[in-house]
């Protein structure tokens, strides 16, 4: 039992530090002053009205919204039959595959990156923010690929042979059972992957210019001078995209599934 | 008899065979039909992995492409790329301030898994025993918090939290030990990469909490031993493969660590992934920084596979 308390304790401790800095940055972006300070000074909406009237922020949330939509496309298009192809590979040639495929994560990200921005300029892509999106997905691509795999785990192996049995083709068992099945799954590995394209700094700094950045990057031009609250303002747009496809992926249901699988 | 008039009546009843819809599925069924005549049953079972393929293969290209530069020669004052050489390679390994940042890097890649897995274990441990749901949303929304909101808002919150003029100060000056400077410093760094190594640590240790068994340990308390000796030699041995996997991919986070050092360290504090970025891009040396690069990748992966081949070996041996 006194094991038990000390474990809560910890994680009573470790709570603050990781709660305590996004309560931070929405408190911040609500006070007076250009220098933040604590406690906080005063009360004002005026980061936001100067946020809404910022034409460079809305031409950065524009391209981060862009890369991230191409990001879960290629994510999706490219997961998806991944995932339900690999559980039949035989053994050893899956896990060979699931290595080889999640080489975007065990790659540093900025080797990554720098990959990416060797080829780019060699074959004389520049300022294509296609090209941003295609970097950013394959970094991204082991989470979409393990939550697909994860709700094909989940799937009851007897829907197939019982479809197949009533006279299904298998295009009529993967349209109108897998995938309605599946659909959870797919719908939360593309909010996952949504959501960290569109926060993604370390690949979009790198292939990014001032013409083309991405709202991470406008943030970060920002933060190294002295910390002002205006910036905020836009990080607490991300934390509310971030909140409302967290609410999403608990509602399916999904995280709380694969996380406490056995 | 009997049959022709059954499908004389089932032609007179009302049929959705055409529409629009399944005429769609029945043009995808021939397609698929056809296919699978054209294509052998090997060929059919690996085709689908091939757009998957492809997407991880173009980071392949790259990284080829990136050695391949690292390969070479280069005049950083005409700009020009010289024949094959290794003399990247040799001037990295033999720069001080490479040094520097290596020996900083690897210091703390060694020190933060190590702090993320110490409060990963107790935290994921309470997030499998609580029992009101609203405590483990809080805890799930703990750790995945900083991990969703990106670098950028991360960091952002935590310059305010321990910044100048922030809590952290207000709190230290007034309980009267002054201002504690943090931002510039490996303690703010560190503190950056152990939020966000802690979500990847619980992810990577919640399927061998959820093994652990429970009678186990209280059958060692019928035989008398302290919740200590519990926790040590009953608790701990059956998570170990989950700590290996958990202090492995925390390693490789913190080697790769970029937003941290750049924004909490204030770039008083490079780790080699800033340092690979102002080589390739403030100092013009492409082909060097594609070495520091080259570098990071072995580095980070020979330092995995040692620790996971380190716990596998300490396994066998204690059996």
């Amino acid at each position: 039992m006194r094991r038990l308390r000390l474990a809560g304790l910890v994680t009573g401790c470790a709570l603050v530090p990781l709660l305590v800095p996004t309560v931070l940055v929405l408190t911040a972006s609500l006070s007076e002053g250009e220098v933040l300070t604590f406690p906080a000074r005063g009360f004002t909406i005026h980061w936001y009205s100067a946020m809404i009237g910022n034409d460079a922020i809305w031409s950065a949330l524009g391209n981060s919204l862009y890369v991230a939509s191409v990001s879960v496309a290629i994510n999706v298009l490219c997961g998806v039959p991944a995932a339900l192809v690999l559980p039949n590979v035989g053994r050893y040639s899956g896990a060979l595959f699931t290595v080889v495929l999640s080489l975007g994560l065990s790659s540093p990200t900025i080797v990554s990156a720098f990959a990416y921005f060797d080829v780019y300029s060699r074959i004389g892509i520049g300022k294509n923010l296609t090209a941003v999106a295609l970097a950013i997905a394959v970094t991204s691509f082991p989470f979409m690929l393990w939550t697909v795999l994860a709700a094909m785990e989940d799937l009851d192996s007897d829907v197939l042979p019982a479809a197949a049995t009533m006279g299904a083709d298998p295009v009529e068992q993967f349209f109108f059972v897998r995938l309605p099945l599946l659909a959870p799954g797919i719908v939360t590995g593309a909010l996952v992957v949504f959501v960290l394209s569109i926060t993604d700094f370390v690949v979009s700094q790198v292939l990014t210019t001032v013409d083309d950045q991405t709202l991470p990057v406008y943030i970060y031009s920002g933060l190294r001078g002295a910390i002002s609250p205006a910036l905020g303002a836009v990080s607490a747009l991300f934390i509310v995209v971030v909140a409302l496809a967290f609410a999403a992926v608990l509602r399916l249901g999904k995280v709380e599934r694969f996380l406490f699988r056995t | 008899m009997h049959s022709r008039s059954v499908s004389e009546q089932w032609k007179d009843l009302p049929s959705c065979a055409s529409a629009p819809t399944w005429r769609v599925v029945d043009g995808l069924v021939s397609a698929r039909v056809f296919y699978a005549r054209i294509a052998p049953e090997r060929l059919r079972r690996v085709i689908p992995l091939a757009p998957a393929l492809l997407l991880v293969g173009s980071l392949v290209i790259g990284l080829l492409a990136l050695g391949w530069r690292s390969l070479h020669a280069y005049d950083s004052f005409l700009a020009v790329q010289g024949g094959w050489s290794l003399t990247q390679y040799g001037a990295v390994l033999s720069d001080p301030q490479f040094h520097t940042v290596l020996q900083r890097t690897l210091l703390m890649a060694v020190i933060t898994p190590i702090v993320a897995v110490g409060i990963g274990v107790p935290y994921a441990m309470t997030l499998t025993r609580c029992k009101r749901r609203w405590v483990r949303l809080l805890l799930l929304i703990g750790v995945f918090v900083p991990l969703l909101t990106g670098d950028i808002t991360r960091t952002y919150g935590l310059l305010v939290a321990i910044g100048p003029d922030g809590p952290l100060d207000w709190i230290t000056s007034n309980v009267g030990l002054g201002s504690p400077h943090l931002l510039g410093t490996l303690w703010a760094v560190g503190i950056g990469i152990v939020q966000i190594q802690l979500p990847a640590a619980v992810v990577v240790l919640l399927p061998s909490v959820l093994r652990i068994d429970p009678e186990l340990g209280s059958a060692a308390m019928t035989l008398g031993a302290s919740p200590r000796t519990v926790f040590l030699r009953i608790t701990l041995p059956q998570l170990r493969t989950g700590i290996v996997a958990a202090l492995a991919a925390c390693f490789a986070l913190a080697m790769a660590s970029f937003a941290d050092p750049a924004i909490l360290g204030r770039g008083l504090m490079n780790f080699v992934s800033n340092f690979l970025q102002s080589r390739y891009l403030t100092l013009g040396s492409p082909p060097q920084g594609a070495a520091i690069g080259i570098l990071l990748l072995v580095i980070v992966s020979l330092g995995t596979a040692l620790i996971l081949a380190l716990g596998r070996a300490r396994r066998r041996r204690s059996r």
